[in-house]
């Protein structure tokens, strides 16, 4: 084949200098002449060098080639040296790019990048290519070859380039005009100091005459431009072109192209054919500005096949999450879950009438047929009797069933039988596809069951399957009333169709952002750390969404935060992959510039490298807030208390907390910074200093995430202000970990109230100074490295008023008992009654209902506790006297109307309490958690009548307390309660 | 007790089957080295023109017991793809198989007679061979039913295939094997010596596959016309479909279960999580109407896998009634575009 390309360059009068390899042997240069004939007596054969990849030798045999062209210049005339290899063959014709140079004299063609500042290398390892000394070849010895260069690097032997040359990195193939080849000819043979520093580079052939020529001429004179189309692979390896490359190779403005398969003679054939064909030939319109320039139907080819195409199946790739072939599924289907056939059917009946609807019948019962629609049957080859084939792999039968329905309707699902499918135990199979199609967002639910019914299953799902929470419940279900279709006409079918479109055109939309070219977005992760203000920052943007979203900026998802993402991988609900999954498809959905992330929870993350698909898609920052770490502690302790996620911690007093400071490992800030910039480059990585943006925090975060200015209110930080630590060492004598979120906040309220009013001092700190200042010392180099690298700030900023080395923990006990009761007594109840109002408008039943139902929750609460006296024993005297004090405390006797009556309920519950001693607890401690604790979840218990009346529909009040009435299974109660109210 | 007894006997074996296999790669691959070595002394030169092959071929290695009908379509169709070297394992063949086979230059055959599947079904020949005289060069190794397609197969050949996996630094090219059958019953469906296979059968599944992950870093799986037709109330035990029929071979590697399994075990693995490596198809001419004496002489001798259970099968569908194996859902063959098309083969970053 070379021989093919030295026969189109003879014939137009081109002298040819020919480097054979010393590696070679000589049958091919017999072979060559054989081919080419008697135009062989004009190659001009160049001394012989053995090439090896990446080394000198490339230079030597270019230069040796050189020396040719000096000699043969004395016969005849060379102006331009053309570099090519026996893999390259002319795209246009060789008049063409006389013309062009014509057009351009006095210019040099070469590739020249600036190798300091401009990446170019694929995979980085580019400034190290002249930086250290290398005298093993790359290929051979590779371990040996980054070992040395990593030494070199360890001892910081970096080395300078001679004679003031600057760097420059290219292409190996370039066009250089005589006087240029002659000069660098030239400096070879005179200054053996260039030739002895370009022998230890890596790839000098992209290195040498790039730094030669862009060194020495002006800038004018060197076009930065290659006239030889080459591409490379991730890999590293050029582009191979092949048979039926040609219509992208003449599209692309360039003269030569490399590399072609040397097998590829109908190519070559095509591109001869395609310069004879004369006046079609598009280099007569090749416009001079635009020779070099890459079209880009390499990359586009690349991303297309990434993972396969967009919505088919791909072998090779079963699924990375239980979903299996479903995940590659990208066409929206419904499922209609019901009871049974009696309630199925109908819905069936109603849908399969419509155009452009399909529905298949059960296709997953244990016994009966498959039911597939037969024309479904017949295409894909499932009888109704592949119960085994349908087993084996669900979601494979499922997707091929919804591929091939898909092309015949516009509208396919099929239906699911499932009895009180909340009551399903755990190895149910039906329950199990339940639960893991509500994890695929294709899946449109159509539940055929009362309200109830409806409400139960979803709770289920929300507690056992989180990922539901994600998908479905954010898109919605739609339900029909079994009984009720025939009023409701076609509401609940509009409805379906809605939902069914709009999924689908999340997948349309999915598909056209891969499909769109240009820059990637920007994706903002705001990594924390915990307590630098997330929540106030959280709330602020979360409040701010579509103010956001007509500038731009997508806050992700819509939740406040998106702690979701790092729990998922953490705890092992959905593998990493899958959310990262989730997160590119809900970043690219969107179709804006930029997506936020915020999920302080990240900072956790050990090993950030799972999200690192995110960056094929986006362009990824990472941004962090910083606080000392003494600080950070003190505020994550009053956190674990407050806001307890964890039993164990939510217990301990301060020095034992202290004890496990170890399991918060991103406190070492070099390491998280390390971690973060591995995966994402450092570049990307931004770390803040929490403290110095603490007056502005919200103005601090809209510059630090790019986000346009004013676009975030000003708003109070104190969302979730830490308690002082006297404060703290209360709240965690009333065990708020067991407590639910209303009740703690409330809680919380009461004794924040408390503690204002009284002003007890409290010290600054729960930790001693020692404490604190042993946590400093541990991470001082790792904040002293982080202060001076990445927040550019002196390394004191870390060691600003540091504490000393007392060790006396502070005094964190609490106040006596009976002031206590006092200033606790006086605040507790408000908190609750001012609750009350808003959860007595909902407690509008009927009286007789409104009193069973009140009698029924308490008694189920009593069963569940189990703590209670006998409702009928009556009052001891022991708890009448304890009753008595409280009632004091709590100032009962002021209260009036509708308060009253609550405070008089809650009292005599608690009294009822076998778990409450009868004596004022000897300690203020046990005063908390053995008078105050119980009396809160009293008080809840209470409200929560009210609450819970808001959610029962009043016409199906009857169905709520018989099962209230079965799950008690208490007829006595039933009936003493029916007794005891008027009718 | 006995089932107690029957289950400790197993649990070694199901234990085996559960380690990782990081810990079994090493130990079969000394295993297999150590086999082939030891089943190769069956082998018997009957014709070696070895000393053609050049530094650079592409080879192609395959174990045959009466084909000699296929042959001749066979040396052509991997003629045509770039085979520079034929290397035959001849099983006892009574077909005159050698004596064709004088002719050819580029084609050398080993006989032996003995036990195939004390052999691993003609594994343990092969890997010796392939230690041999596969070194360094890309190796195709299949069976005289099974013809490779790979994308571009029309206009580039394996040796620009090979070139392409050593740019991406893979050694071996993963593929589904598609199970080929006619519109007509397979008794009807007639095939004569040289003859075009894709003629008489061009019908293919184009869904209904099932695929997990292997034990040895594979993709299993099965499916196809056989798991629909032949393994319908048994699905788990359909053939595996996934195999590696074409690999740049080193020393020290080694098929391990047929052509489904290598080790080590990196080269079974297709594609990367975040991006596709190029696959192929391996189109298998089984349905012919030689099947109905293929299979009733391999039930008899037992020497398949399982001990010829899939035959057997075939033979007593075969015996119940006329074999009809096409149905409205399948596919005629069209070339690799179409096969891209469906999924079963990618692309990669084969421009």
């Amino acid at each position: 084949m070379c021989a093919r390309l030295a026969a189109r360059l003879l014939a137009n009068g081109d002298g040819v200098f020919l480097h054979l390899d010393a590696k070679c042997d000589d049958s091919f240069r017999a072979t060559f002449e054989q081919e080419l004939g008697p135009a062989s007596a004009q190659i001009h054969w160049v001394d012989r060098v053995a090439v090896e990849w990446g080394g000198w030798s490339m230079i030597e045999a270019t230069l040796s080639g050189l020396r040719a062209i000096r000699q043969a210049q004395e016969r005849s005339r060379f102006d331009i040296v053309y570099l090519l290899s026996g893999a390259d063959y002319p795209t246009r014709s060789i008049e063409s790019l006389r013309g062009f140079l014509a057009r351009h004299p006095d210019r040099d063609f070469i590739e020249s990048k600036p190798a300091d500042s401009v990446p170019w290398v694929a995979g980085g390892f580019q400034r190290e290519r002249y930086e250290y000394r290398h005298w093993l070849s790359w290929r051979k010895h590779p371990r040996l070859f980054s070992l040395n260069a990593q030494v070199q690097k360890r001892l910081g032997l970096k080395r300078r380039l001679p004679e003031g040359l600057v760097p420059h990195i290219g292409s190996q193939w370039w066009v250089l005009r005589w006087s240029t080849c002659e000069r660098v000819l030239e400096a070879t043979e005179s200054n053996p100091a260039l030739v002895r520093f370009f022998r230890t580079t890596v790839v000098p052939d992209e290195l040498f005459f790039q730094t030669l020529v862009a060194s020495w001429l002006p800038r004018e004179k060197v076009e930065d431009r290659h006239l030889t189309l080459y591409e490379f692979t991730e890999e590293g390896v050029p582009v191979v072109y092949h048979d039926g490359h040609e219509d992208t190779l003449v599209k692309q403005p360039f003269f030569f192209a490399r590399k072609l398969s040397p097998r590829a003679a109908g190519l070559r054939d095509a591109l001869d054919r395609n310069l004879e064909s004369g006046p079609s030939n598009p280099a007569g319109d090749l416009q001079d500005a635009r020779v070099g320039e890459r079209s880009s139907d390499y990359a586009d080819f690349v991303r297309q096949h990434r993972i396969g195409l967009w919505g088919q199946r791909c072998w090779g790739r079963p699924g990375i999450s239980a979903l299996g072939e479903l995940e590659r599924l990208k066409a929206p289907y419904f499922v209609v879950l019901g009871p049974g056939p009696a309630r199925l059917s109908p819905v069936r009946g109603a849908l399969a009438d419509r155009d452009d609807w399909l529905v298949h019948g059960e296709l997953f019962d244990r016994e009966a047929p498959v039911a597939l629609e037969p024309s479904i049957a017949a295409a894909t080859g499932y009888p109704p009797d592949a119960h085994a084939i349908r087993d084996q792999d669900r979601p494979g039968f499922l997707a091929d069933i919804i591929r091939c329905s898909t092309e015949k309707a516009r509208y396919t699902g099929w239906m699911l039988r499932l009895a009180r499918p909340w009551e399903a135990p755990a190895s149910d199979e039906t329950w199990a596809l339940l639960r893991l199609l509500a994890t695929d967002p294709n899946c449109q639910f159509l539940h055929v069951a009362p309200h109830a019914a409806h409400r139960r299953l979803l709770q289920r799902l929300d507690r056992e399957c989180p990922t539901h929470l994600g998908m479905q419940r954010r898109a919605g279900w739609v339900r029909v009333h079994p009984r009720r279709r025939q009023h409701t006409g076609d509401a609940w079918f509009a409805a379906l169709k809605t939902a069914l479109d709009e999924r689908r055109g999340v997948c349309e939309r999915r598909f056209h952002a891969l499909q769109r070219p240009g820059p990637p977005p920007r994706l903002t992760l705001h990594i924390g750390i915990h307590r630098t203000g997330t929540t106030a920052v959280q709330k602020a943007l979360h409040d701010a969404r579509s103010d956001l979203a007509a500038r731009g900026v997508h806050y992700a998802f819509e939740t406040v935060n998106h702690n979701f993402v790092a729990s998922c991988v953490q705890q092992g609900e959905r593998t990493a992959k899958s959310v990262v999954q989730q997160l590119i498809e809900e970043g690219l959905d969107s179709g804006q510039p930029h997506v936020l992330v915020s999920a302080e929870n990240l900072a956790g993350l050990r090993d950030p490298v799972a999200l690192w698909d995110l960056q094929r898609h986006f362009d990824v920052r990472v941004l962090a807030y910083l606080r000392r770490q003494d600080h950070w502690l003190e505020s994550w302790y009053n956190q674990a208390i407050r806001w307890p996620w964890n039993a164990e911690l939510s217990r301990l007093d301060p020095d034992a907390f202290y004890r496990r400071v170890r399991r918060f490992h991103w406190l070492d800030y070099r390491a998280l910074h390390q971690r973060w910039s591995a995966v994402f480059g450092s570049e990307k990585v931004q770390f803040r200093w929490f403290e110095n943006a603490r007056s502005g925090l919200l103005q601090d975060f809209v510059e630090a995430a790019g986000l346009p200015e004013g676009v975030l209110q000003p708003k109070s930080l104190e969302v979730n202000a830490s308690a002082s630590p006297r404060m703290t060492e209360a709240l965690r004598h009333l065990d708020l970990v067991s407590r639910p979120d209303g009740e703690r906040s409330r809680l919380i309220m009461a004794v924040r109230s408390a503690f204002d009013g009284a002003s007890w001092p409290s010290p600054r700190y729960a930790f001693s100074p020692a404490q604190r200042r042993r946590l400093l010392e541990r991470h001082r180099r790792s904040n002293n490295w982080v202060a001076r690298e990445i927040l550019d700030q002196p390394p004191t900023r870390f060691q600003e008023d540091l504490p000393g080395w007392d060790r006396t923990l502070p005094d964190l006990s609490l106040p006596s008992r009976e002031d206590l009761l006092r200033a606790l007594g006086s605040a507790f109840l408000a908190p609750w009654l001012n609750a009350l109002p808003k959860a007595a408008e909902h407690t509008e039943l009927p009286d007789d209902q409104e009193q069973r139902l009140l009698d029924l929750l308490q008694e189920a609460d009593r069963r569940k506790r189990g703590g209670y006296a006998a409702p009928d024993a009556g009052a001891s005297g022991g708890s009448q006297e304890r009753k008595r004090e409280l009632h004091r405390a709590l100032g009962v006797g002021s209260l009036a109307g509708p308060e009253r009556d609550f405070a008089d309920r809650v009292l005599s519950n608690w009294s009822l309490r076998s778990d409450v001693p009868d004596q004022l607890p000897p300690t203020p401690e046990g005063l908390l958690a053995q008078w105050f604790g119980p009396l809160s979840s009293e008080c809840e218990a209470l409200l929560a009548i009210g609450l819970t009346a808001q959610h029962v529909d009043r016409n199906r009040v009857e169905d709520r307390l018989r099962s209230l009435e079965q799950s008690i299974g208490l007829a006595p109660v039933q009936s003493r309660s029916r007794e005891n109210t008027p009718r | 007790m006995a089932s107690l007894a029957a289950r400790l006997r197993q649990a070694p074996g199901l234990l085996a089957r559960r380690l990782d296999w990081r810990v079994k790669e090493p130990v079969h691959m000394l295993q297999r080295r150590l086999q082939a070595w030891k089943h190769g002394r069956d082998l018997r030169g009957a014709q070696d023109r070895t000393d053609r092959i050049r530094a650079g071929d592409v080879l192609l290695f395959c174990c045959l017991r009466n084909e000699a009908i296929r042959i001749p379509a066979f040396l052509d169709y991997y003629r045509r793809l770039g085979v520079a070297h034929f290397l035959f394992v001849d099983n006892g063949s009574g077909d005159g198989f050698l004596a064709d086979m004088t002719a050819e230059e580029d084609v050398s055959v080993w006989t032996t007679t003995s036990s195939y599947r004390e052999a691993n079904y003609g594994m343990h020949w092969l890997n010796h061979l392939l230690a041999r005289f596969g070194r360094d060069h890309w190796c195709v190794t299949c069976d005289p039913d099974e013809f490779l397609v790979f994308p571009h197969c029309d206009r580039r050949d394996l040796v620009e295939l090979g070139a392409f996996l050593d740019g991406e630094r893979q050694r071996s090219l993963n593929c589904l094997m598609l199970d080929m059958y006619s519109a007509v019953p397979v008794e009807e469906a007639g095939y004569a010596a040289g003859q075009d296979p894709l003629e008489v059968s061009n019908r293919f599944d184009p869904l209904g596959y099932s695929q997990v992950d292997g034990l040895l870093r594979d993709i299993y799986t099965r499916g196809g016309v056989r798991r629909r037709v032949f393994f319908h109330d048994v699905p788990e035990q359909a053939p595996a479909l996934n195999k590696t029929p074409f690999v740049k071979w080193r020393w020290s590697y080694s098929y391990f279960t047929s052509m489904h399994q290598l080790v080590p075990c990196w080269l079974n693995h297709p594609h990367e999580p975040e991006r596709n490596h190029t696959t192929g198809v391996l189109l298998h001419f089984k349905y012919f109407g030689l099947l109905r004496d293929k299979a009733a002489e391999e039930m008899n001798r037992g020497e398949h896998w399982n001990d010829s259970f899939e035959y057997r099968r075939y033979h007593d569908s075969l015996e119940r009634e006329s074999l009809h194996l096409d149905h409205p859902g399948g596919a005629t063959f069209q070339g690799w575009r179409q096969l891209v098309d469906l999924g079963l083969m990618n692309l990669g970053r084969w421009f």
